[in-house]
């Protein structure tokens, strides 16, 4: 009350001292940048570990049938004697794939229907808007299963799935922000001088819904990673011999005897699950300090 | 009035801080003053001066992370580092507050009658019955049509002028002997202010009160009160009696103040305002709090400067001011 | 009031209709039929297949025919278990199909509800304690972390390795065998209750009618359940319409991890089946579920904010 009130760096036009700002805030955010390297150097061992590992994947053996870790297996092996190690990190690779890929479409999908909705407005956002209320009313599950079981049972095909329902939290934010971004000043002046709506958009819708795509997006790829981790506890998505985390995790609850194969994805999937939370935490709080 | 006299309040050396992310603020700062029965004092100062503040702390209103200092005797008790239980029996009922924003202030989830009844039945032991009838007697006082009926509507049936005559009829249930009002008319536009501000002065005539006023405005402050106390940046600048301040000013804050009061008489093209920011209390430099808007700023300035008394219970703390350091 | 919850009713059945209408055509637009992956049937065979679900009938001929049995409460006929009405799966008459996901959603709200906005109001209450850290780190945790980590880690934790509880299983319906799947669900969904609950609390605590209750002298225990306590839980009943929907999904995954017979097993078996008359049925069974829990959470709030009721 007495104090000045900082400005709100969500609300005012993006300059680059302001993203320079955002990120020497982020850069102190022990958290949230341990976060990020450990995101980094995962995606970088999902990379690197079936490339250079000396077992495929999807090597049986059945002389090495459900060993606990050792110096030879350091996960252990599963019950048909495949390295859990190199396991882990090719179905790490795949649960990343689908989830970024995902998190892509979603934002991709939801930033331009939530700006259409918020900028065009009218008659259109309310039917757009409705379209995805009616949408929300459908538990998200059974609508993605129903769509895989329709489409048809691929890796690429899940991901579709989760993306087409995925989407709506996306486009309502977006289009809130859009709604306020178009009430201020600066844009109302470019509209009354006759600016173009589509150097409107890019000059001052985008770069103001930047911060919390951002933000979202952080926030979009972790749940992306549980959807499809929850699709193979259905049987459904990646099929063996490939695997992914959430199959991996599915073998584990089924074979509780042998706790390493519960253990390690799940393991690596926690700490990858809160990396993106605290990530998503720093990230919004280094745009929008309050 | 003569100093002899038991002053209904007295607050002596009161500092408020509060912990904040980057360090302490001080919000109030060694303020003293003493208000007599049945004056109105008046507090004048901008935004960031000190004086909602300290007047909170005086209540005991103060935010979870503010801290008191000092000394405040109401009829002669100590109010600082008393007990919640102790103070809640005389806040209320004793004293009592109204706040700028009437809009906020009521409960938005209770209807009037259930927030009025309950001061009287807490502090007067009265049942339901007997309150909702004084409540409806009050509400009528302070010009509410159909007190009768209304009284069991929620505040958002009201408007803003209504629903502060409905915080002030509450807050006068218990007959207070000082009332502490916080900007009550600045949410509110000119014509409710004015109406407003006729019904705190018949009020206190007919229930002997005695008011401290909290505003921003010059104006108002000739308009009603007796005394003034000026803040600026948590600091008391000046203190003397209505018509002493209008005659003398002596802190060219004080007379920057005054020059804001748009005038009837000269045709003025436009409202005059006191040039510069209010002050950011991270920041204040040593000295003075206003030297850097002020227009005659000295050397001295940056200097302790003690308040001085120019006459009797006229005090001011200017550095380029004559009187008796205190 | 009345007048409130028959509009918010009717309301709503337009959008129960957008959905049945979406899955529907969904389903049956989509090119090749439900028997196309089976063993070769003759073509009689096929075609008194065809007839018996009708798919040799014009498109919106079917349309109707199927919202006619909705409306007469019937989900149509399984496409596995030939013949089978897909009600007798869903609600069989023991304890089977929706019954057990209804029970596990249940008891998870009787129980993540009240625990949650105790822990939450406490929270609050307490702010910077080392509680309202705990309440705040671990909702950030069970946010982050689902169902489908914690369950089997609690399995093999408290049921493989302590011994303590069966890992799975329904028995029959018994504290021990309930134990696991309700805590696992009652951890996931809590945390987030108490912390919107913290976040109001602290929200209202600080607002300036909660002051006017101090300046008046009121006794703390008055101002928290007096005038504090309805606008701090009105947050939390607007959360648990979105959070029923989530809490039903949850449930399913719950099922899972246990090997509960709920829809969980029913929805493996018509996604492995194709059986596509039983997906839509437990998806619209779903969405309704959805859409009446969120009229219920409407109305609650509507009871409680003074400003909706007129």
């Amino acid at each position: 009350m007495f104090v000045k009130a900082k400005n709100l760096n969500l609300d005012t036009p993006k300059t680059k001292g302001f993203w320079l700002s955002v990120f020497s805030r982020l850069a102190r955010n022990k958290l949230a940048m341990t976060s990020g390297c450990i995101i980094v150097v995962l995606t970088l061992l999902c990379i690197i570990v079936p490339m250079f590992s000396s077992v495929a994947y999807d090597k049986t053996d059945w002389g090495q049938i459900m060993q606990s870790p050792s110096a030879a297996h350091w996960f252990g092996t599963d019950s048909l004697g495949r390295d859990l190690f190199v396991r882990c990190f090719i179905g790490g690779r795949i649960t990343f794939e689908i989830a970024f890929a995902a998190a892509f479409v979603v934002l991709l999908v939801g930033i331009f229907y939530g700006a259409i909705a918020g900028y065009v407005g009218g008659k259109l956002d309310t039917i757009m808007m409705r379209i995805v209320d009616v949408l929300y009313g459908i538990p998200f599950l059974f609508f993605c299963i129903l769509l895989i079981t329709l489409f048809g049972n691929s890796m690429a095909l899940s991901f579709v799935a989760i993306a087409a329902i995925s989407w709506l939290d996306m486009s309502r934010i977006v289009r809130g922000q859009t709604l306020s971004i178009k009430h201020k000043e600066f844009v109302e002046a470019a509209m009354i001088s006759g600016v173009s709506n589509f150097k409107i958009i890019t000059r001052h819708v985008i770069p103001n819904l930047l911060g919390i795509v951002i933000v979202y997006a952080a926030l979009t790829v972790p749940n992306m990673i549980v959807m499809s981790a929850v699709l193979s506890f259905f049987g459904l998505g990646v099929t063996e011999p490939m695997t992914s985390w959430g199959l991996l995790i599915s073998d584990g609850a089924q074979n509780m005897q042998a706790w390493w194969l519960l253990l390690s994805p799940a393991t690596l999937m926690v700490i990858t699950l809160l990396s993106f939370a605290f990530l998503a935490n720093g990230l919004r709080d280094a745009l929008d300090p309050r | 009035m003569t100093a002899k006299k038991i002053p209904l309040l007295d607050v002596r050396n009161l500092t408020v801080e509060f912990k904040v992310q980057d360090g302490l603020v001080r919000a109030v700062n060694g303020l003293s003053f003493k208000v007599y029965d049945g004056d109105i004092i008046g507090i004048v100062g901008e935004s960031g001066s000190g004086k909602s503040q300290s007047m909170l702390a005086i209540m005991g209103l103060l935010a979870g992370n503010g801290k008191i200092s000092g000394s405040v005797k109401f009829m002669g008790q100590e109010l600082v580092g008393i007990s919640t239980a102790k103070l809640n029996k005389i806040r209320g009922d004793k004293m009592a507050m109204i706040f700028q924003d009437p809009m906020t202030s009521l409960n938005p989830y209770l209807k009037i009658s259930s927030q009025m009844t309950e001061v009287l039945m807490l502090h007067k032991n009265m049942s339901y019955k007997d309150a909702l009838a004084e409540s409806i007697k009050m509400l009528d006082r302070v010009k509410i049509p159909d007190a009768k009926n209304r009284v069991h509507l929620y505040p958002h049936e009201f408007s803003g002028g209504m629903r502060q005559r409905v915080m002030i009829a509450m807050s006068l249930l218990t007959k207070p002997k000082l009332l502490i009002a916080d900007e009550p008319t600045t949410a509110l536009d000119v014509t409710v202010q004015a109406q407003i501000l006729e019904l705190l002065r018949d009020l206190r005539k007919e229930f002997g009160m005695t008011i401290i006023f909290i505003t921003h405005d010059m104006g108002v402050v000739a308009n009603l009160c007796d005394r003034v106390n000026v803040m600026y940046g948590g600091w008391l600048m000046e203190t003397a009696a209505i018509q002493i301040i209008f005659k003398n000013p002596i802190h060219p804050y004080t007379q920057a103040l005054l020059a804001t009061i748009p005038s009837l008489d000269h045709d003025v093209d436009k409202l005059k305002t006191i040039p510069g920011e209010p002050p950011n209390l991270l920041q204040l430099p040593a000295g003075c709090p206003f030297q850097e808007r002020c227009s005659q700023v000295s050397a001295a300035c940056t200097q302790n400067i003690p308040l001085r008394r120019v006459e009797n219970r006229h005090v001011v703390k200017c550095a380029n001011s004559n009187g008796v350091a205190l | 009031m009345l007048k409130f919850a028959v509009k918010r009713i009717l309301v709503s059945i337009p959008t129960l209709l957008a959905i049945i209408s979406l899955v529907f055509f969904l389903v049956h637009i989509t090119p090749g039929n439900p028997f196309d992956g089976e063993r070769a049937l003759s073509p009689e065979a096929l075609k008194s297949l065809m007839a018996q679900y009708r798919l040799d009938l014009p498109i919106w001929q079917q349309y109707l025919l199927y919202l006619n049995d909705l409306i007469h409460g019937s989900f149509g006929i399984s496409m596995k278990y030939l013949g089978q009405p897909i009600n007798s799966l869903l609600f069989p008459d023991n304890m089977g199909g929706f019954w057990v996901t209804l029970r596990l959603s249940i008891y998870t709200m009787i129980i993540a509800v009240p625990f949650g906005i105790i822990l939450g109001a406490y929270a609050g209450l307490h702010k910077n304690s080392w509680f309202d850290k705990l309440v705040v780190s671990s909702n950030i945790f069970f946010t982050a972390v689902p169902t489908m980590v914690t369950g089997p880690l609690f399995v093999l934790i408290l049921a493989v390795t302590l011994q303590l509880f069966p890992a799975g299983g329904w028995g029959d319906g018994d504290f021990a065998h309930l134990f696991l799947p309700v805590l696992v669900l009652v951890l996931a969904y809590s945390p987030t209750i108490a912390f919107v609950t913290r976040g109001s609390i602290i929200d209202v605590l600080n607002s300036n009618y909660i002051r006017t209750a101090r300046a008046k002298g009121l006794p703390t225990k008055k101002i928290l359940f007096k005038h504090a306590i309805k606008p701090a839980i009105l947050p939390v009943i607007s959360l648990l319409g979105p959070m029923f929907a989530g809490i039903l999904v949850g449930a399913v995954v719950t099922e899972q991890i246990f090997t509960l017979p709920g829809l969980g097993v029913l929805t493996t078996n018509a996604a492995t089946n194709r059986d596509y008359n039983m997906i839509m049925a437990i998806t619209i069974l779903g969405s309704i579920l959805t859409i009446v829990f969120n009229i219920i959470v409407d109305l609650l709030y509507m009871l409680l904010d003074p400003k909706i009721k007129q």
